[in-house]
């Protein structure tokens, strides 16, 4: 071999594999004298009249392609990866040649990721000329922790369980859509690392009055909400669950409102707070329960902190309230009207009655039952 | 539900639906809308849209669903009658003309649970259509990032005749109308109950116009904020029957400023309202503070 007879191939493995992309001179991967660590010795120098019947390939930092007689082997750092499969000569070979008429170098995963109503989810989607087509797609096999999956255009790209630290963005091409008409499911489920921030912008996302949540933040370090929209779900808009210490949240020219429980839930658990901001958001005609409810009851934590400014908190059950000593909220220019129960309530929960802080600057007035359901702290601008 | 069946009409039912095609779909919860689209009994997807609104919201969208804008065209009137989001994301101008005396651009004709939901949507009356948007019935609308003007009469009114309707009108122009820019005109037994948050109400003949009169319901409640209601020829806000707050608005260059015929009109000290022809504030303002 065998050196030179992969010399100047592309090697593309199958679908599943993770991709080759070792270089020398030309960036692309292909069979090279270069040794890699025997698996079994450790030994990186063989004896040198073995080397016509060792190839090596080194791609990833960690993993290593050799060949043994006529069995090609992988191995790498990752002892789960499927990378520790042996593969057979001839599947190696066969992929080579294939590979060798195909584009150059499959990605081993791209921080941007582009999504479109056009695109088609494959093992190479992800360029803006050949956009993949779901989030979910996107999320489990291109898009690499801490990077990006963007809209190209407008359409619907449905519900995504997010993992780790990711930002999806749309900036204003159309109606990038997230819908879920499952009782029983989230359109946007985040269950990620304790340090992972998570984004999400320009999202219209919808329960079509029969999905149980919009945005349902179970785990993660923060997470940003801006110019979206989560509406008419048959439970909450934004429900933020985190159990794992302090987590930030900041929502922001948002609009959660048709949905029938609450607009904005945050109700930490276990020994988690939320440290957050909702800033212009429109949180109204939840019909249920709350345009923003935030509880402290459910969590030993005691760190929780809501900032809500210039929003609107109308036409729900009650526009804002919350309940548990271990929780403080404040809230500056925000409008409460027309709500079917109260305004704003400070209610004595489990674990206590909350502090709220005001400005005197709301407008708080028109509600059913109180305006004031329990006490403000006022305080003054600086 | 509670009547027995005979097995033979379930054996029947089955036969029926076993012979039916499997996957034919009866409606999408998104539909797209292209000027290049054709409307057809398969249009809906982004790569085989509609053409239509109505022929959207007739044949193709689902109750609860939506349909969304794909790019800039005029896409027709439309009157809903189930639960919708017609949604422009900033594609361009989505256009809803009217130009036939006595019809309206948009008339909703919903259930009273139904919620309704435009946004980014440019609704023109080239001076000779009769409504920009018009409420029958209906649980809540919802009005975003809209234009509606030239019409000539009403932009947007609401008359529903029973029950609650719930609305928001929000960063929204609605100007250029003969007769009033925003009418709220419960009848029956109805009462409506909303915000108008960053609204600019002008050039029409009443930028605002609250109205209970028509109505036995007493909850009708208006929270107007950050608006602009000027230059209208008769009245910037007029409230008759009814409870209304003002907030951080301006009301200059109408024939009067506030109009206070009957019912409350509070404010928060904050609005500017000068300039207007006849008077600033017709009528009393109630002063209410923020909390």
């Amino acid at each position: 071999m065998s050196g030179a007879r992969g010399r100047g191939h592309d090697l593309k493995l199958a679908a599943g594999w993770p991709a080759l992309n070792h270089d020398r001179d030309s960036k692309r991967c292909f069979p090279t004298r270069e040794r890699a660590p025997d698996p079994r010795t450790g030994a990186r120098e063989g004896p040198a009249r073995d080397e016509p019947r060792k190839a090596f390939c080194k791609c990833l930092p960690s993993t290593v392609l050799w060949r043994r007689n006529r069995t090609w082997q992988t191995t790498t750092a990752n002892k789960e990866s499927p990378m520790t499969r042996p593969v057979s000569f001839s599947t190696i070979a066969a992929v080579m040649l294939v590979s060798s008429a195909a584009a150059p170098v499959t990605p081993s995963g791209l921080y941007r990721v582009w999504v479109s109503g056009h695109g088609t989810d494959g093992a190479s989607c992800g360029s803006p000329t050949s956009p993949c087509r779901t989030l979910q797609y996107a999320h489990d096999n291109i898009v690499l922790a801490s990077g990006e999956i963007d809209i190209l255009d407008p359409a619907g790209y449905g519900a995504v369980t997010i993992t780790k630290a990711l930002s999806i963005v749309n900036d204003g091409v159309g109606t990038a859509g997230v819908q879920q008409a499952n009782a029983s499911s989230a359109a946007i489920t985040i269950n990620a690392g304790a340090s992972d921030a998570i984004y999400l912008r320009g999202l219209n996302i919808d329960g079509l009055g029969t999905g149980q949540d919009g945005i349902v933040f179970n785990s993660g370090g923060s997470l940003t909400v801006t110019n979206c929209v989560v509406r008419h779900f048959a439970q909450t808009g934004i429900l933020v669950q985190t159990h794992n210490g302090t987590s930030l949240l900041s929502i922001s020219n948002t609009i959660a409102s048709d949905n029938a429980v609450n607009g904005i839930d945050i109700t930490p658990s276990k020994n988690g707070s939320v440290k957050g901001t909702i800033t212009g958001v429109d949180a109204s005609r939840n019909a249920a329960s709350y345009g923003i409810w935030v509880s402290g009851d459910s969590t030993s934590g005691t760190a929780t902190f809501v900032m809500v400014s210039d929003s609107n908190l109308s036409s729900n059950g009650t526009g804002i309230a919350a309940a548990g000593a271990g929780v403080r909220f404040g809230i500056t220019r925000v409008i409460v009207t027309n709500n079917s129960v109260d305004g704003v309530g400070t209610f004595n929960g489990t674990s206590g009655v909350p502090t709220a802080y005001t400005w005197g600057d709301n407008r708080v007035s028109g509600n059913t039952r109180l305006d004031i359901n329990g006490n403000l702290t006022a305080v003054s601008g600086k | 539900m509670t009547k027995f069946v005979s097995l033979s009409t379930i054996a029947t039912v089955m036969l029926v639906s076993s012979a039916a095609a499997p996957v034919t779909p009866s409606g999408l919860y998104r539909v797209w809308v292209s000027g290049h689209g054709t409307d057809g009994a398969s249009c809906g997807s982004p790569t085989s849209p509609c053409r239509t609104l109505q022929y959207a919201h007739d044949n193709i969208v689902l109750a609860s669903g939506e349909i969304d804008i794909l790019d800039p065209a005029g896409y027709g009137a439309v009157t809903i009658t189930k639960a919708l989001s017609i949604v422009n994301d900033g594609v361009g101008t989505a256009g809803v003309q009217q130009a036939t005396a006595g019809l309206a651009a948009i008339t909703i004709n919903a259930g009273a649970s139904d919620a309704i939901y435009l946004r980014g949507l440019n609704i023109d009356g080239l001076g000779t259509g009769d409504k920009g948007i018009l409420l029958n019935s209906g649980g809540s609308l919802a009005v975003t990032n809209c234009v509606v003007r030239h019409f000539i009469n009403y932009g947007i009114l609401m008359q529903p005749s029973s029950g609650t309707t719930l609305f928001s009108i929000s960063n929204t122009i609605i100007s250029d109308n003969s007769s009033a820019g925003i009418y709220v005109k419960p009848t029956g037994t109805a009462s409506a109950k909303g915000t108008i948050t960053g609204v600019e109400a002008s050039r029409n003949a009443y930028g605002i116009y609250v109205d209970g009169s028509f109505s036995t319901g007493t909850a009708t409640f208006v929270l107007v904020s950050d608006a602009n209601a000027s230059n209208n020829g008769s009245t910037g806000i007029f409230v008759g029957s009814a409870r209304l707050a003002i907030t951080r608005s301006t009301a200059s260059g109408n024939g009067d400023g506030v109009y206070v015929n009957s019912g409350t009109v509070y404010t928060y000290g904050d609005n500017r309202i000068l300039g207007n022809g006849s008077t600033d504030v017709h009528g009393v303002l109630t002063s209410v503070t923020g909390n």
